[in-house]
């Protein structure tokens, strides 16, 4: 395999494409996710956020890595019949 | 390559042998093993590929938070097999490969993307080829086939109340558990493997110490649900009211989905592991410490046989002794890159290539903060990554809990006692709230 450091293994985000993100103005933690993908995919940020915030640390500055993305619910897979049942009363 | 099945200790839990099928090719296991652990021993490291660039992937997490091995099982797309148990007769597919995950052309993508593929601006002009490139890559997008159909039943959404509902059974949630159902409050604790204990067990004398402090909370009355994952926080109650926190907290079972209303919350989810970031650091073959040790223990299968460490997170120290001393050898120095092809076939340490099968990284652990965010508690940076701001046990929303290494408490007894106080304190507030 080609020496790639994979940042976001869901998405395939490389660490290049991040920093050339944050150079091209994604300065923090949501920007940068809604340009490149990080932590969109089925794990939700479990795996990459932490990396993605070290870059932007190092590119930016400490300020930088203040901020977080939103989780939200359901933080893991629910199958959707689980969703479609009857509420109890 | 069943030798890398080792005598199981006391955590493993190896049953009766099984068979299933693996993209056509038989697999023996046992049962009590993940498909994941049972792969791993049968030498079988390419679990799936990656969606872009289609780069080989296998266990990481080993815990079921990240989505390195999603596979189809038995006509049911994105199963995570690091978590899903054997069963006999089971069928496994590999899938987002052509024609498998073993060998998949569309491997190219990652030789001729080189540095990386920048969707922002590839193939976006001429209008006509981006119109072509548009249309092929949405056949070839998406994360699997959709499900074989079949009638699906659809259990009923239950609801409960309780005093305190701790979530999360490694060391500080059941600390918690045991001294909130002491303290005379009803508990649910729940947890997401198939059994208690997480990090705990792989302490020499773990498995007793974990069933203790179980037994201590089914003897005061508290019960714990095992296999059951808190997944979302909820303030509202559905109809645009809002509650307040930690509103319900919605837990899914092997069964159904159960809304639980707690008076108190106790957050000891523990931490997320994080990739080592050096070039080739998605391999099959680099996992976590904690994965490592969860294959050891849990499964009895050696993760590898010649063992590189990067970082030196809370789990290192244990996954470099127990892994010499189930016989690997362990790689010295610290690697600065990885190659490989399927999977892990050595290290770049001080500029030499050094032969490994396994690299086990720590030191970049994600405190897993999601139910707490979703309560609106307070998150400040700590290292890498955010933790909730605590005084004491407490978070900065009222009833909100949060113990164990979540809250950066390190080492057993730490966690132990921070999920003790933890779990005085949320009783203590479900007195004083309570009815």
């Amino acid at each position: 395999m080609t020496p790639k450091c994979i940042v976001c293994t869901c998405e395939d985000v490389t660490d290049v494409e991040l920093r050339e993100a944050i150079r091209a103005g994604c300065t923090d933690l949501e920007s940068l996710k809604r340009y490149t993908g990080f932590g969109t995919g089925p794990c939700q940020g479990k795996t990459c956020v932490t990396l993605a915030r070290r870059i932007l640390v190092e590119e930016v500055g400490p300020e930088a890595g203040a901020g977080g993305i939103t989780y939200r619910a359901p933080t893991q897979p629910v199958p959707l019949r689980f969703l479609a049942g009857e509420d109890a009363p | 390559m069943d030798s890398a099945r080792l005598e199981p200790g006391p955590a493993c839990s190896r049953g009766e042998p099984v068979t299933f099928r693996f993209d056509g090719r038989a697999v023996a296991a046992f049962e009590g093993e993940t498909l994941g652990a049972a792969l791993h021993a049968a030498g079988e490291r390419v679990l799936m590929r990656s969606i872009k660039y289609h780069r080989p992937r296998g266990l990481f997490c080993n815990v079921g938070k990240c989505a390195n091995c999603l596979v189809r099982v038995d006509g049911t797309p994105n199963v995570r097999a690091c978590v899903t148990p054997v069963r006999d007769g089971m069928v496994v597919e590999t899938q987002n490969a052509f024609p498998s995950a073993r060998r998949d052309f569309l491997g190219v993508f990652d030789r001729v993307y080189r540095r990386n593929l920048d969707m922002h601006t590839r193939f976006t002009r001429p209008a006509p080829v981006a119109w072509v490139f548009n249309r092929v890559v949405r056949r070839m997008a998406g994360l699997g086939r959709i499900p074989d159909l079949r009638p699906l039943r659809k259990p009923a959404i239950a609801r409960e109340e309780v005093d305190v509902l701790v979530v999360g059974a490694g060391p500080s949630g059941l600390a918690a558990a045991a001294a909130a159902a002491e303290g005379a409050a009803s508990v649910l604790l729940v947890e997401e493997a198939d059994r208690v204990g997480a990090t705990l067990l792989f302490e020499p004398d773990g498995v007793a110490r974990a069933d203790d402090l179980a037994r201590r909370v089914t003897d005061a009355g508290g019960r714990i649900l095992t296999r059951t994952v808190a997944f979302g926080c909820y303030l509202t109650d559905g109809k645009g009211n809002g509650l307040p926190a930690p509103g319900v907290v919605a837990v899914m079972t092997p069964e159904r989905v159960v809304q639980v209303k707690a008076r108190a919350l106790v957050v000891a989810t523990g931490y997320h592991e994080t990739p080592p970031m050096l070039p080739g650091n998605d391999l099959p073959g680099v996992m976590g410490a904690r994965a490592a040790l969860v294959l050891l223990h849990r499964h009895g299968v050696l993760p590898g046989r010649e063992a590189a460490f990067v970082g030196e997170g809370p789990l290192a120290a244990r996954a470099r002794e127990d892994l010499a001393k189930a016989g690997a050898r362990v790689v010295e120095g610290a690697p600065t890159e990885v190659f490989g092809g399927r999977g892990v076939e050595g290290v770049v340490v001080d500029d030499r290539k050094a032969s490994a099968d396994l690299v086990v990284c720590s030191g970049d652990e994600t405190p897993r903060v999601e139910l707490l965010q979703q309560c609106g508690a307070r998150l400040a940076p700590a290292g890498n990554a955010l933790a909730p701001v605590t005084d004491g046990a407490a978070t900065s929303v009222r009833g909100v809990f949060a113990a164990g290494s979540v809250a950066g408490a390190r080492g057993l007894d730490e966690r132990l006692a921070a999920g003790a106080r933890a779990g005085e304190a949320a009783a203590a507030h479900a007195r004083s709230v309570g009815k």
